[in-house]
């Protein structure tokens, strides 16, 4: 008897209902797409955008890259013409609103939002077994990424829209990857290639988003490289020669960002920013900087009580020498010195950084958008830090249930989910020293993956549960 | 921290419907009435949720019908279900128990809702402020007592009576079910009795984790072949009584 073909199972429809459904409400209930809010930061990306896009200039420019990228593809004739600014520090806020040229870039980072969320579901419904739980489970992902916290954000002209959209695109691509991966071994199929391939594009464009991602993807490699060196001994049938490839790719990648930014001076701000907030209060700290050279003359320590972001330092020319020179290989250094002080202010600011979970730069239409989104956007994205324990809790069992089954793709689900979990925390802790400005915006790139996984474990948890009980097919 | 208590919700939902997916595969009641128990608890949940953020008439009746009333019976009486011999009168038992189920909806749906409601503080706890929002009349006390009682006695019986009959067949994590589903059951009725006032932490967790634990419980309970041999022998044993007595 010939089989029903796949696209005839009601659960398969039901999907492509809850789909169109979900993008209607985030077409419905948010301001049209294509208005705008710039921030200061806008016009240095326009201006990003404007360079050569095949030259090293481009990538080592004041913004990162893959966000010039997406201006300069978008970029009309007439060019950008930011007219609505906000700058929620200098108590500047403005309605959202028609701005020239940007109306594409908004529109854009909607589109690409909504296909990333679209993508994860899909991938979602796709690895999990039992009918009932992949549709709980794309449920949960389309209400996560369509609530405010995120699709509020698809208006502001900052690198964050598309650097979590990126994210998700890498996340769902590597869920669906690994299990094939694991599957197929060493006689990879042309379909598993192409998907490593878009993989791996994706990862590329995100780490060029936002500086911090590069780091994500250096723990990715080391774990790559770990099971690559190990691969005889755990008796893993990889197609090594294939990942060999990859996790080249990947530290070359990590190596030519870390290059470029180094170059572009972008982290200059933040390590004065550091300065004022860390180590000027503190004069055993301003002492181990002095015995390390840095010229901190009285024309500097006057400034010692400037607001973020200050401007002054960058015209004291022997102190941004010595900052150009050795001025992050110091920082890293003074932190590795002092372990107490770097784990304790981890530690204080983890918290912090769940305080917010929407957008500060404009205000919300209620007429469109309904408080009860909000409501539930406080559920989704919480503002407490127990989300970390939420999530070790989750994946612990998870990982116990999927180790007892025994099944290879559940069990690298799992540990992408355990490698994903390692890199926030990780990019997190790079945040939160790398910068002592905007803490909460600047952490949203590891904060959201890391609200994103308390809904996405209970899933993958209940899949497993049912195949313990043998509920797969049901 | 309320998202700790739409997790709960989450995994109750997730396990209500892995109970109505073995029942659709093997039409079997008891897991009818724990699939339909949790979906209960949910909606339960639910509502706890809502009232959470803002008053509302009727979310604070679907929570005192789904959250105060109904889900411990419903969870006992699948416990029930699953170890009643088919032959001796269950579908009584089971249409009695839902006719009392729905005198109960009936109840709390005309009960009105008192000028206390103007007053209703989201930011605390529900189970401090039904009593004086929602102007139940002795009956439906009464009813919330006997389907709480009922849930608690079916659940504490079956743990009490398996575990002492089979102490010695009785592996690991079949004890371990037995665990989940008292503590479950004390996580479910605390709140009930205690009242607590504030909305913290603790409360979350153990609205979350009870729900949690009563239908891992069941669920074990349900499909495990360690339970299934001696719950057939059990039943055995139970026809052989009652037509000795009878």
């Amino acid at each position: 008897m010939r089989s029903k073909p796949r696209w005839l199972k009601w659960s398969d429809i039901a999907f492509l209902v809850l789909l169109f459904g979900m993008i209607t409400a985030r077409l419905t209930f948010y301001q049209p797409l294509g208005l705008s809010i710039s921030m200061h930061d806008t016009e240095s990306f326009i201006g990003a955008a404007q360079g050569d896009l095949f030259s090293y200039d481009f990538i080592s420019s004041p913004r990162p890259a893959a966000i010039g990228v997406f201006y300069k593809l978008l970029e009309p004739a007439a060019g950008y013409q930011p007219t609505i600014f906000s700058s929620p520090a200098e108590q500047i806020e403005n309605s959202l609103g028609y701005q020239p040229g940007l109306n594409r870039v908004t529109t854009g980072q909607a589109y690409l939002s909504i296909f990333a969320w679209s993508l994860l579901a899909l991938v979602v419904y796709r690895n999990l077994s039992n009918k009932a739980i992949k549709l709980l489970g794309a449920f949960l992902v389309l209400v996560f990424g369509f609530s405010p916290a995120l699709s509020e954000w698809d208006y502001v002209l900052l690198s964050e829209p598309i650097s979590l959209a990126l994210f998700v695109v890498v996340l769902a691509l590597f869920i669906e990857m690994v299990p094939r991966i694991l599957r197929e071994g060493s006689e990879l199929s042309t379909v598993s290639r192409i998907l490593v391939f878009g993989w791996l594009v994706a990862a590329i464009l995100w780490v060029f988003a936002r500086d911090t991602n590069a780091y994500a993807i250096l723990i990715i490699d080391l774990a790559l490289v770990i099971l690559l060196v190990f691969t005889r001994q755990w008796r893993l049938d990889l197609p090594v020669r294939f990942l060999v490839g990859v996790a080249l790719m990947l530290g070359l990648v990590f190596v030519i960002q870390s290059k470029s930014l180094q170059d572009s001076g972008r982290w200059v701000n933040p390590f004065f920013n550091n300065m004022l907030t860390h180590v000027f209060p503190q004069p055993e700290f301003v002492d181990y900087f002095r015995d390390q050279g840095m010229p901190i003359t009285d024309e500097v320590w006057a400034l010692r009580t400037s607001t973020l972001n200050e401007k002054a330092f960058f015209e004291i020319q022997p102190l941004l020498q010595w900052v150009e020179a050795k001025g992050s290989s110091t920082y890293i250094r003074f932190l590795l010195f002092h372990p107490t002080w770097t784990i304790k202010t981890f530690l204080q600011q983890f918290g912090a950084a769940f305080s917010e979970n929407v957008q500060p730069f404009f205000t919300t239409n209620h007429s469109v958008t309904p408080e009860s989104l909000f409501f539930l956007n406080d559920l989704f994205h919480p503002r407490s830090a127990t989300v970390f324990w939420a999530v070790l809790v989750q994946l612990t069992v998870f990982i116990l249930l999927a180790v007892k089954l025994g099944h290879r793709s559940n069990l690298g689900i799992a540990l992408t989910f355990v490698l994903f979990f390692g890199a926030e925390l990780v990019m997190l802790f790079i945040i939160i020293h790398g910068d002592a400005s905007s803490l909460v915006r600047h952490a949203m790139g590891s904060i959201m993956p890391l609200r994103l996984s308390v809904w996405l474990l209970p899933p993958f948890v209940l899949d497993e549960i049912a195949s313990c009980f043998g509920l797969v097919k049901a | 921290m309320a998202f700790w208590l739409l997790l709960g919700l989450v995994y109750c939902l997730g396990l209500g419907l892995l109970l109505l997916s073995q029942a659709k595969r093997s039409l079997d009641w008891s897991s009818v009435w724990g699939g339909a128990g949790a979906l209960v608890f949910s909606l339960g949940l639910g509502a706890e949720l809502a009232l959470g953020g803002k008053f509302n008439e009727h979310a604070l009746r679907i929570f005192y019908l789904f959250r105060i009333m109904l889900p411990l019976a419903w969870l006992g009486h699948a416990l029930l279900a699953r170890f009643w011999p088919p032959r001796l009168h269950l579908r009584w038992l089971s249409l009695g128990f839902l006719l009392v189920s729905l005198a109960g909806f009936v109840l709390v749906w005309r009960t009105g809702i008192t000028a206390a409601q103007g007053w209703f503080d989201p930011s605390r706890s529900v189970y401090g402020q039904y009593a004086e929002t929602l102007a139940t009349n002795r009956p439906t006390r009464g009813l919330v007592i006997l389907l709480n009682g009922y849930g608690a006695l079916m659940i504490t019986v079956a743990v009490l009576w398996l575990g002492w009959v089979y102490r010695q067949r009785i592996n690991r994590s079949t004890w371990l079910a037995f665990g989940a589903l008292v503590l479950g059951e004390m996580g479910s009725l605390w709140p009930l009795i205690a009242k607590p006032v504030n909305l913290d932490l603790f409360l979350y967790l153990s609205e979350s984790l009870s729900a949690g634990f009563l239908l891992a419980g069941l669920l074990y309970l349900f499909h495990s072949s360690n339970v299934d041999t001696f719950i057939t022998e059990a039943r055995g044993k139970l026809v052989a009584w009652i037509e000795k007595k009878a």
